[in-house]
């Protein structure tokens, strides 16, 4: 028996459409090719200072938050004036809001339940990190582009999308991490703002951050492991790497990804037998056409080229991982095929020794 | 004058798919020499369609040659990356023909042919229509003495089930019911299932909600082909049940009266079936289609019986390669559900028989409320005569209550025979731990 394991593989002519976040002014035209360095579009928004979930401070469904706010959109307030406030106990108490600082009142994700105070606006311009060819600007749709990409599988993913989204629907953004990634961090590691950004936010992640990511306006998150309740519950996209559960990180995959901080990725949010699930790193220093020189029949030219994944010999020195149930993430090499039966010992990462089915197992390049 | 290959010797491939896997098929036979056998592989499929290309193919065909010990393809000496089906000389080299057998009802599959087109031309490719290969199993099933004849096709992300039959309580005309997590919402439709009631009834694990959550989800989003996880057994037993429940609420003839018919038999393929045993599959069968009287159980894990449908109907008359039935037909677990309206208390005998074997004689007794199994593996030669209390039969009224079973049966060989002598209906709940009460006397685990 074999496995096929999800590899990195290369993409070419990937279509996407780009909606970016905020008031957009883009800064390119269709039929233009764009490359690493040039600007693609300014976007004006106002930095999130604080957030305030009213569901939660004034014990209201989220669909009411609209009525107990006491403050137009684009009002100033200072830190102590009243935000939303709720009476209580047939009017013999209330429950209050406070602004804890001075700005803006915003109410866009009011629907959501919040209310923020944001800062002054400024301007951010996003500069292209791909080579790519733009194929149409609108309002409604955002920059259609085409480009190629590099793809990192990923597990499984949460709220990407919804059932009616087509296919050729992309979730995109600038790769940022938290720290270096390498470790399970709390709210205090976090950044200001994570508009536009998506995030990877370390090998583990508890609800209180992603809350926290989804207040600082994060795009998505990906996160090398978490529990499946976690991703139920979040607010926003969440990108399994690894699988559930405290798993054994693939290092290497991290690694790539890190490499390429500040780079655009995309994500489907709809994910089919036809496209899985991937991360996209958009044309990660290759000129748009590079790939076209590669030897393949015409058709796999304008679809999707791939460099060969496919791995299946289990020999002593592959180095695998365990997909099955409690030993699920377990990452090690073979040390010895058991001749006449489906069983490998294997030399896990952390020096341990066990029996595995081979059936159980993916190989790992 | 030169032999024709096919009644001489040779060789042939065929690749049938499912949602989650490839199953491919080598069969070879030296009919002069008597000598036949088939080499099998199940291998994952890549988790999109878009990754599955160029060379996938190559490297797919490439690990066969290399498992199979046997060359098969060669790549076009002027044409890069077209490569050409080796003519079969001897064994080991080459085959009168590959050919990848695809369901009608297939997603995708025009990509599945498009890439395998850009690798191979000389690949044959068949789209088969599902229920016409349901009327050649029925006919093939006949030969075997079978007239009521049940297909189960278990794929982690689609379930089909089909019934065809000539006895007096098959269905009018064929009935088919199918449940596909692929064209709804795939892997993460599939995963929150979890979180369903029904399904929840029917978990026996001990282990805390959340770590089943996690488990089950990792087993939906890269399902292994082979487990030995006792947690994911639960599962993918509790799983088949409920899906079962489900088909049968979706065609009520799918399994009305099945095993009422003196010659009835199940074929279940899939590419879970090598994630739990065969004793607990039956159990899982047995409760979510509500079985009860007898039939042979076909447990098909390498998809032989659809690599071969076309072959096995022709007989002797196929154009290119005679497939032997018996290289294709699984060992057989006989199931016994006998009528248990009149259990009152445990501990009544409901079979009482004699296993005479070349190793020694052995009585064998079924109480009331057991789930009971009779393991012929590694059996060579045996007799296992016995009879059901009258009270007990999984027989029509009327029929003979006597069991004979010998190593040279009806159908092929006998694995493994099941009685399952418990109350019906089987009640599941409320708990896991209650489900674990239960599974630990019926399954002893």
């Amino acid at each position: 028996m074999i496995s096929v394991v999800g590899n990195i593989i290369s993409y070419g002519k990937l279509k996407l459409d780009w909606l970016p976040d905020g008031r957009v002014e883009y800064l390119v035209k269709r039929g233009e090719h764009i490359a690493p360095g040039d600007k693609i579009f300014v976007t004006r928004y106002r930095e999130i200072k604080e957030s305030y979930y009213l569901p939660r401070l004034l014990k209201i469904r989220k669909s009411d938050a609209n009525k107990y706010v006491l403050r137009l959109p684009g009002e100033h307030v200072q830190s102590g004036e009243v935000l939303a406030q709720k009476d209580t106990a047939f009017g013999l108490g209330i429950l209050v809001v406070d602004a804890r600082g001075s700005g803006i009142v915003s109410l866009d994700r009011i629907n959501d339940g919040f209310v923020d105070v944001v800062g002054e606006e400024y301007i951010t311009e996003v500069v292209s990190s791909m080579h790519a060819e733009i194929l149409d600007v609108s309002a409604t749709k955002g920059i259609s582009l085409v480009t190629n990409a590099i793809g990192v599988p990923y597990s499984a993913n949460g709220k990407l999308g919804e059932t009616g989204d087509p296919a050729s629907s992309f979730l995109l953004g600038e790769l940022v991490f938290v720290r270096d990634g390498a470790s399970v961090y709390s709210q205090a590691d976090l950044g200001d703002d994570y508009s536009n950004q998506i995030v990877y936010v370390g090998s583990f992640v508890y609800p209180e951050l992603l809350q926290a990511l989804y207040e600082k306006r994060a795009k998505a998150v990906i996160v090398g492991s978490t529990d499946f309740e976690t991703v139920q519950n979040a607010k926003l996209p969440v990108i399994v790497l690894d699988g559930f559960g405290h798993t054994q990180i693939n290092r290497s995959k991290v690694d790539y990804l890190r490499q390429h901080t500040h780079y655009i990725v995309a994500v489907r949010k709809k994910v089919s037998l036809m496209h899985g699930r991937t991360i996209y790193l958009l044309s990660p220093g290759k000129p748009l056409m590079d790939m076209a020189t590669m030897q393949y029949p015409q058709f796999m030219k304008e679809n999707s080229i791939s460099r060969p994944y496919y791995l299946s010999q289990i020999d002593p020195g592959t180095r695998v991982r365990s997909i099955d149930g409690e030993n699920y993430g377990l990452m090690g090499v073979v040390e010895e095929v058991v001749q006449d039966t489906p069983y490998i010992r294997v030399r896990t990462d952390s020096g341990s020794e066990v029996l595995l089915h081979t059936g159980g197992v993916v190989v790992l390049q | 004058m030169e032999q024709l290959p096919i009644v001489d010797k040779n060789a042939y491939l065929v690749i049938t798919h499912s949602t989650g896997a490839l199953y491919a098929s080598l069969f070879y036979a030296h009919y002069d020499a008597g000598r036949e056998y088939v080499l099998t592989d199940t291998s994952a499929y890549p988790d999109a369609f878009e990754t599955l290309d160029h060379s996938f193919w190559a490297g797919y065909f490439a690990e066969l040659e290399s498992k199979f010990g046997w060359k098969l393809l060669s790549e076009d000496e002027a044409l890069d990356g077209i490569y050409h089906v080796d003519k079969f000389t001897d064994e080991g080299t080459g085959v009168s023909q590959i050919k990848l057998r695809i369901a009608g009802t297939a997603d995708n599959k025009s990509w599945l042919i498009r890439t395998l087109r850009s690798f191979s031309q000389d690949i044959k490719v068949e789209i088969y229509d599902p229920m016409e290969d349901l009327s050649k199993v029925e006919t093939i099933l006949k030969h075997r003495g079978y007239d009521d004849v049940l297909v189960l096709d278990l794929d982690l992300l689609r379930f089909d089930g089909w019934r065809i039959g000539s006895s007096s309580v098959s269905p009018s005309s064929p009935k088919h019911a199918k449940i596909a997590w692929t064209r709804t919402n795939g892997r993460n439709g599939l995963i929150n299932t979890i979180l369903d009631a029904k399904f929840k009834a029917f978990l026996s694990s001990a282990r805390r909600k959340a770590e089943i959550q996690n488990m089950w989800a990792n087993l939906v989003a890269t399902p292994p082909l082979a487990s030995e996880d006792p947690t994911i057994a639960d599962l993918i037993r509790s799983y088949i049940t409920v899906q079962l429940i489900s088909l049968t609420h979706s065609q009520k003839l799918l399994a009305n009266d099945f095993g009422l018919a003196s010659g009835s038999a199940c074929v279940v393929s899939g590419d879970i079936l090598r994630l739990l045993d065969r004793k607990t599959l039956a159990l899982a069968i047995i409760d979510g289609l509500q079985l009860k009287g007898s039939f042979d159980l076909y447990v098909d894990y390498d998809n032989l019986v659809q690599a071969s449908t076309d072959q096995l109907y022709a007989g002797v008359n196929a154009g290119n390669f005679i497939v032997n039935q018996n290289l294709v037909f699984p060992d057989i677990t006989r199931v016994y559900i006998p009528d248990m309206r009149k259990f009152t208390k445990k501990k009544k005998v409901v079979f009482d028989g004699l296993l005479d074997a070349s190793s020694g004689q052995q009585h064998i007794y079924v109480l009331a409320g057991d789930y009971a199994s009779i393991d012929l593996e590694g059996v060579a030669e045996y007799t296992l005569e016995g009879s059901f209390n009258k009270d007990f039969s999984p027989f029509v009224a009327g029929e003979d209550l006597s069991m004979v079973a010998s190593s040279y049966g009806k159908g092929g060989k006998l694995k493994q025979i099941i009685v399952d002598a418990r109350a019906k209906p089987v009640a599941y709940g409320p708990d896991p731990r209650a489900n674990r009460d239960k599974l630990t006397e019926w399954l002893g685990i």
